[in-house]
Order: C-alpha cells, then sequence, then structure tokens
C-alpha cells in the first residue's frame, strides 16, 4: 500500500467509519506494521478534540466496582524460579533471532523445565522429537507472562499452562491464533482456564500446517462463554509468538 | 484536570498505583461514558465498554508515551475503539435494539455551536470549515455515531462510492491544514 493510502485508511479507522471487514484488516496492520500503528495514533489525536463537544455522562458506580473487581493483581501460583525465568523472556517474542541467540542461557533452562512437564505426561508428546516441539509465552504489556503454551508438530494437540494470572470475573479468556500470511483473521483455540494446566485439541477448522513458527498467539477478553461471533472483539490481555522450541 | 494532572495519574497507574487509577477514572469516566453511550445509544452497553476501556488503560498505562499525544486522546480512542468493535457486532449478529427511550438518534451534536473551545478544537473546526458541507458532515456522523461509509450513505441518501471520496478527501485536507500534511 502507498503511504497515502495507508495514512488514509489509517485516518479512516480512527474516524470510526470502516465496516467490520476492514475494521479486522486495519487492526491486523496496527499489529504488523508499526508505522501504520503511528498514523493511526497520530490521527486519533488530531480528531479527539471532536470529542469535546460530546456531553459528559456519569457512569453508574456500578462501573467502577466492576472495574477494581477486576484488576488483576500479579499473584505468582509458580516458583519464581520460573517466573525469572519468564522474565528474561519478555522481549524474546519480538525477535526470532534473538531467540535463537539466546537460547544457550535461561531461555534453555525454561525450555527444558517445559520438557519436564511434558515427560512426566503420560501423552503422544512423550514419542515426538524435540525439533518438533514448539513453544510460546504469552505476556501481558507490562510484560508479566500468563501463560506458556506447548505444541507438538504434526499434531493439534496442545498443552496450555497458566502462569501468574487471575479468572477474570464474568468474562472467558479465549486462545487466538493469527497466521503468518495475516490474510485470515484471528482463528479461535478454543477458551482457556486459568486454574490448572490442561490438555487442548485445536478446532477442525485449524489445519495444523497453518500451525507454525511465526504465528502469534494471543488471549483476549470475551463474553463468558467466548466470542460470540466466532471473531475476537474483547481486548487482547496477552499475546507471544509460536516458535521451534529447537531451531 | 489539567493534562500534566493526568500524565501524572497515568504514569502512577503504569506502576500498580490503583489510588491513582482511581482518581484517574473519575476524573475522565464522565467524558469516556459519554462518548460511549452517544456511539452505541445504550447506557448498559455503554458502561460494559467503559468497563473494558478502563482495564485496557490499566494494562497499557506502561505503554503511554506522553511525547506522541495527550493522557485525554489516548483513553478516548480506546474507548472509541472498543465501543464502535461492540457496535459492529451488534450489527453483523442483527442485534434490534428496543426501543425503550433512551434513544439519541435525534439528539444532533454540533461543535460549532460549543462556547467554551480549546485551542485544538478551535484550530481542527476551523479547518473543518474548509470543506464543503457534506463532506464536514460525514467526518461527524463518522466520529460521534461511528457510522460506516455504507450507514452514512443511507443517511444522506448518496451513493456509498460518494461518501466515501468525501471522507478521504476530507480527511486529506483536514491533515493538510492542520499543517502536518
Amino acid at each position: 500500500m502507498v503511504r497515502r493510502e495507508m495514512d488514509i485508511l489509517a485516518g479512516e479507522y480512527a474516524l470510526g467509519t470502516l465496516n467490520a471487514d476492514e475494521r479486522s484488516e486495519a487492526e491486523r496492520l496496527k499489529v504488523s506494521d508499526a508505522a501504520f500503528a503511528r498514523a493511526v495514533s497520530e490521527w486519533e489525536e488530531r480528531l479527539s478534540p471532536l470529542s469535546e463537544a460530546v456531553p459528559p455522562i456519569e457512569p453508574p458506580d456500578s462501573a467502577w466496582n466492576k472495574i477494581e473487581a477486576s484488576l488483576v493483581a500479579p499473584s505468582p501460583v509458580v516458583s519464581t524460579a520460573l517466573t525469572d525465568l519468564a522474565e528474561q523472556m519478555v522481549d524474546l517474542k519480538r525477535s526470532l533471532s534473538l531467540w535463537r541467540y539466546a537460547t544457550m542461557g535461561a531461555v534453555a533452562a525454561a525450555l527444558a523445565l517445559a520438557i519436564v512437564w511434558m515427560g512426566g505426561l503420560d501423552t503422544p508428546f512423550r514419542q515426538a522429537a524435540p525439533e518438533e516441539r514448539y513453544v510460546a509465552m504469552l505476556q501481558s504489556e507490562k510484560g508479566e507472562t500468563g501463560f506458556v503454551i506447548t505444541m507438538n508438530m504434526p499434531g493439534k494437540q496442545f498443552a496450555i499452562r497458566p502462569v501468574s494470572v487471575q479468572e477474570p470475573t464474568s468474562k472467558s479468556y479465549e486462545l487466538w491464533a493469527i497466521m503468518k500470511d495475516g490474510k485470515k483473521p484471528p482463528m479461535t483455540l478454543g477458551l482457556v482456564g486459568t486454574g490448572a494446566y490442561a490438555m487442548m485439541d485445536a478446532p477442525a477448522e485449524i489445519d495444523h500446517k497453518m500451525l507454525e513458527e511465526g504465528v502469534q498467539l494471543a488471549i483476549s477478553l470475551e463474553p463468558k462463554g467466548g466470542a460470540p461471533t466466532g471473531k475476537s472483539m474483547g481486548p487482547v490481555m496477552f499475546a507471544g509468538l509460536l516458535v521451534k522450541q529447537t531451531p | 484536570m489539567a493534562q500534566s494532572e493526568l500524565e501524572q495519574l497515568l504514569s502512577a497507574t503504569a506502576k500498580g498505583d490503583k489510588a491513582a487509577f482511581h482518581a484517574l477514572y473519575n476524573a475522565t469516566s464522565a467524558k469516556l461514558f459519554g462518548v460511549a453511550v452517544r456511539i452505541l445509544k445504550r447506557s448498559d452497553l455503554a458502561e460494559d465498554v467503559i468497563q473494558d476501556a478502563y482495564l485496557k488503560i490499566w494494562d497499557a498505562a506502561p505503554n503511554f508515551r506522553p511525547a506522541l499525544g495527550s493522557p485525554i486522546s489516548w483513553m478516548v480512542a480506546i474507548t472509541r475503539n472498543r465501543a464502535i468493535d461492540v457496535l459492529r457486532k451488534r450489527t453483523e449478529v442483527g442485534v434490534e435494539d428496543q426501543k425503550d427511550g433512551g434513544e439519541r438518534e435525534d439528539d444532533a451534536l454540533d461543535p460549532y455551536e460549543m462556547t467554551a473551545q480549546n485551542r485544538e478544537l478551535k484550530a481542527l473546526l476551523s479547518c473543518m470549515e474548509r470543506l464543503n458541507p457534506d463532506q464536514r458532515q460525514c467526518l461527524l456522523m463518522a466520529y460521534y455515531y461511528g457510522y460506516t461509509h455504507e450507514e452514512i450513505s443511507e443517511r444522506m441518501s448518496t451513493p456509498v462510492g460518494t461518501v466515501k471520496s468525501w471522507i478521504r478527501r476530507g480527511l486529506a485536507r483536514v491533515k493538510e491544514c492542520l499543517g502536518d500534511g
């Protein structure tokens, strides 16, 4: 897309006039293209004075009570060691090459831990060769690790490990895959709990070939029971890249 | 509340200070709720929207950069994006709104009637004044109500292609006029 066209699309997005499909497209661009995201912020800033003409309305008291009840306080449910290791991975999701470089150190140790979890399970994971294993650390914008996901390829079963995360009040967490080609809207992998380690199967619509290195996994906050339209509408709470455990 | 105070509250919020977050909420929630009600025309949905918006603000506060914009623009954008997502979702699944008297369809909003306009609003409005009235009307309808090109086309009885080009040209001219085109 030429620069000018991209800037106008950013303007239309910020103005709020794109239809549902065009909006999803723009939202994907916002994630994948820093220049586009910046253009959107600039438009939001440019148009924002218009909001001064909107008469303020006091929200009901219940609004604050619900917000306060939903504030997620960090509450580590695993050993500090794992949390520390997870923290060292904060920026790795942004850089696959760094990921590869760092496998010598702490990351390798964390992955070894992941293998220990897998090894303890009597599942098909056990027989799989290590190079077929994929891992994603899903983190909040504050860099807190919420979930660790491991998958074996080929195969559609994956393991999800809540790390430091509380069950949302009257909402559900839903896991999505954003494919590498970026052509499709995010596809749901199902609802995820925050209690225990769980094994899940990817839905039938997802071909295992789609789940490759570089696929973005994200967990959004949706209405109880999941996004009713099958499209993610809620805010993204955790995200991370799926990468091969052994490059 | 002055911008610098909001910046301080937001920066304390980024460090997990709940009291600062509550003060930020008290200072801004009527504005954000007003924006959400305007778009969704229902206070129950608007309440859900600001709930999601403030949780997003709480989570994303560490990413806010004062150099890139004001706190209130940032918070308004989060709220509007959320409200428009909900609006689109409802349109897509064909939810009919109950007519409960809370409809605000005809409650037209004209920023030009505001007496107390700050510098930024004045600059934006004077740039929008240079557009032809139809272009201006499209931009305002889209901003205040989150209408799609298609919805504006119906409301103005104008082909969708014309509405699209009015909006695109309108945006380009506003940007140019504000001096950052």
